[in-house]
């Protein structure tokens, strides 16, 4: 009886602690790449190889997100062409989570169907399977939009593999630089050229249909904004009042541009343009600099960079009128406002200690967070998955194009054509 | 090994535990039948018990009333008459003739009312006995019956008594158990296991980019005692569809899960709370 006593405490201890006694482990994940396996794509049809290696569109796309790491051919243990031969066991061994297989068929003399499906190996169920036409001219396309899927099913943000972007180049010929206005694959694959000009072209700006482009050109040495259609090549002018013309950037129905018009007095100021009768509306009066405008997305604000206060700082107004109402107060130097496609976030060009960043604000949260490590990073623009953005940065003098994870952890550099590459603005989804 | 012989005393006990009770219900089972009286239960209950039987309720007969003798006084014999001596003597003769078998008939009368009255006290004796006699069956089988029960009771309490003790006896196991994981826990050994298992499912998990920073995820894994994970169940997570399938992966990639250093630290179900850094 002593001897029960003696261990009442422990005992009374025991009773307490059993109620939780099974283990309880608290895990904080990271964004860490996840390892996917993508098979090469079987075969069936004319010649001995395939017009494009799909699956390395897709591997490169899913590499260069940060996201994903596809493990190595050669590492494989088996190389399935169609879901029914996947043995799941030899992928989850290797730690791979997912696995993508697929096929490319011949069914005319350009006529391809392009078969894939994607496998969660642990789950061991199909996650995604699509069969699309494609001809030798849609196969990259198509395989950008099969890399959609995958990335969307497997990190639940939709994929930017099929959009596009537009920027702006400058390149010396002898005595004369000759500015490029270019739409690129967003891998910086497949670029065509849009506009060429012995005269600088500034402020590309994509219409929310992606089908055509509003920018500023000096040709005739005074500057004008232009409107062109790319499927066609057609353009047509908007503006070309006296003074500056320039920053245009497309309301949310495609319908109107905010822009940035200086009469003689050479006085900026923001202003709304309707694109079909060419009205203006002036939305700001002061004798600072007003420009840089952009829509949000409910089309309900436009936000701009202005100088009243001093420094330049975000600014924003009513779209059809009113005061103005600053919007970043952190730092001394915030211009170029652009906000992602979502609502949430504005982009800017952010002074972080005499270095010109791209940062992003939370606009609930109102924290800054500076994204890139640049020292004359500028054109922030978001990718229409908000996730992503794109800027220009200077490499040994030259502006080369990058792009950065809304979160800061992914940053990559954007292959792209030889010059001075500048202004690259992200193209919204495109409508099928 | 030292399992093995640690084992030992409990399972024997529980063993012996399990003869007592089941032999202990088969005895009170057929105790609980109606006993049927049978002389042994009598002739033993009276060698063993006889000085503490209660000695027999006395009930008092009160004697019935003697019956009175009826006592018929004889006439006054009449003065005989000097002039018919003769007629006088025979009558005196018929008179006491009559007189005579009066008197004859009132002792056969009363001898009659004494047998009666004997045959009838024997009767009434003969029924005390048997009376008697009844009554003392009555508090022998009853003395057996109570007898019984005590001996049931007696069966019971050492059961119980035997029960607990080897109840306390497992108690003392348990806590002596738990007191050698509370040492472990409080030695560090816990954390240490806790912290493998972390540090694995951290490796494992690759967050896909949708999760959102408030996540909270808490899923129940159930292991084998290697470690092999056997079961992944979410029970609550606002994560989407493809932070679920990372957080399955991350378990399973996991699996075998780490072991602890001491086994009495190990848990088939572990409860994981998954967030975002």
């Amino acid at each position: 009886m002593l001897r029960f006593l003696n261990r009442l405490p422990v005992f009374l201890l025991l009773l307490a602690c059993n109620a939780s006694a099974e283990l309880v482990i608290d895990v904080q994940g990271v964004a860490q790449p996840t390892p996917v396996g993508i098979v090469p794509f079987g075969w069936e049809g004319d010649g001995p190889r395939m017009p494009l290696d799909v699956a390395a569109v897709i591997n490169s796309d899913l590499t260069r997100s940060g996201r994903f790491a596809p493990i190595a051919e050669n590492d494989m243990l088996q190389k399935p062409t169609d879901g029914a031969d996947v043995d799941f066991d030899d992928w989850s061994i290797l730690g791979v989570e997912a696995v993508v297989v697929g096929r490319v068929i011949q069914t005319g003399e350009n006529a391809y169907t392009l078969q894939f499906q994607l496998f969660d190996t642990f789950r061991q169920r199909q996650l995604v399977g699509y069969r699309m036409p494609a001809s030798r001219g849609t196969m990259r396309a198509a395989a950008h939009r099969a890399a959609d899927m995958i990335y969307e099913k497997l990190t639940g943000i939709k994929g930017v593999f099929g959009t596009r972007v537009a920027y702006v180049t400058a390149e010396q010929r002898g005595r004369d630089r000759l500015y490029s206005l270019i739409v690129s694959d967003q891998d910086g694959e497949n670029d065509h050229k849009i506009m060429e000009s012995k005269d600088p072209i500034m402020s590309p700006a994509w219409s929310p249909d992606s089908r055509q482009l509003a920018y500023v050109s000096f040709e005739g040495s005074r500057s004008s904004i232009f409107v062109q259609t790319l499927r066609t090549g057609n353009r047509f002018q908007v503006s070309n009042k006296p003074g500056i013309n320039g920053a245009p950037s497309f309301s949310p129905d495609g319908r109107k541009l905010v822009v940035t018009l200086g009469g003689v007095d050479g006085n900026p100021d923001i202003y709304v343009l309707d694109i079909r009768t060419r009205q203006t509306t002036r939305l700001t009066t002061h004798r600072a600099i007003d420009t840089e405008g952009s829509w949000s997305p409910d089309g309900r604000y436009i936000y701009f960079t202005s100088d009243r206060a001093g420094g330049p700082q975000v600014y924003r107004i009513a779209a059809n009128g009113g005061t103005p109402e600053r919007v970043t107060f952190e730092g001394s130097y915030n211009a170029r406002p652009r906000l992602s496609p979502d609502g949430t976030r504005l982009a800017m060009v952010h002074n972080d200690r005499g270095n010109f960043r791209i940062a992003v604000m939370d606009l609930e949260t109102k924290n800054l967070l500076v994204l890139s490590e640049g020292q004359q990073d500028e054109s922030p623009s978001f990718a229409p998955n908000s996730d992503i953005l794109i800027y220009a940065t200077r490499q040994r003098g030259d502006g080369v194009l990058e792009t950065v994870s809304a979160d800061g952890l992914i940053r990559q550099k954007m292959a792209s054509g030889q010059g001075d590459v500048r202004e690259p603005v992200w193209s919204p989804f495109p409508r099928f | 090994m030292a399992q093995k012989v640690r084992l030992f005393v409990p399972i024997s006990l529980s063993v012996l535990l399990h003869v007592a009770l089941v032999a202990s219900m088969l005895v009170a089972f057929d105790w609980a039948r109606p006993a049927p009286i049978t002389p042994m239960a009598i002739h033993a209950t009276l060698v063993v018990e006889d000085d503490r039987i209660p000695p027999p309720p006395v009930v008092e007969k009160l004697p019935e009333p003697e019956p009175e003798p009826i006592v018929v006084e004889p006439e006054p014999e009449p003065e005989p008459e000097p002039d018919n001596s003769e007629e006088l003597r025979r009558a005196a003769e018929e008179e006491k003739r009559i007189q005579d078998a009066l008197i004859e008939k009132e002792r056969l009368e009363k001898i009659r009312q004494q047998e009666e009255a004997e045959r009838k006290r024997k009767a009434e004796e003969e029924a005390q006995r048997k009376k008697d006699e009844e009554a003392r069956k009555e508090r022998e089988r009853e003395e057996a019956e109570r007898k019984r029960l005590e001996d049931i009771q007696r069966q019971r309490e050492e059961n119980e008594r035997l029960r607990r003790e080897l109840e306390a006896e497992a108690r003392q196991e348990e806590i002596d158990a738990e007191a050698e994981r509370l040492a472990a826990v409080n030695s560090g050994e816990l954390a240490v296991y806790i912290n493998m298992i972390r540090q694995k499912v951290q490796r494992n998990w690759n967050q896909p980019a949708s999760t959102r920073d408030d996540l909270l995820c808490v899923v129940r894994v159930r292991q084998t005692p290697g470690g092999i994970v056997s079961g992944v169940n979410i029970l609550s997570c606002n994560g989407d569809d493809a932070v679920k399938r990372s957080i399955e992966a991350a378990i399973q990639k996991s699996s075998p899960l780490p072991e602890p250093s001491n086994p009495n630290l190990f848990d088939r179900t572990i409860t994981f709370n998954m967030t975002k850094q």
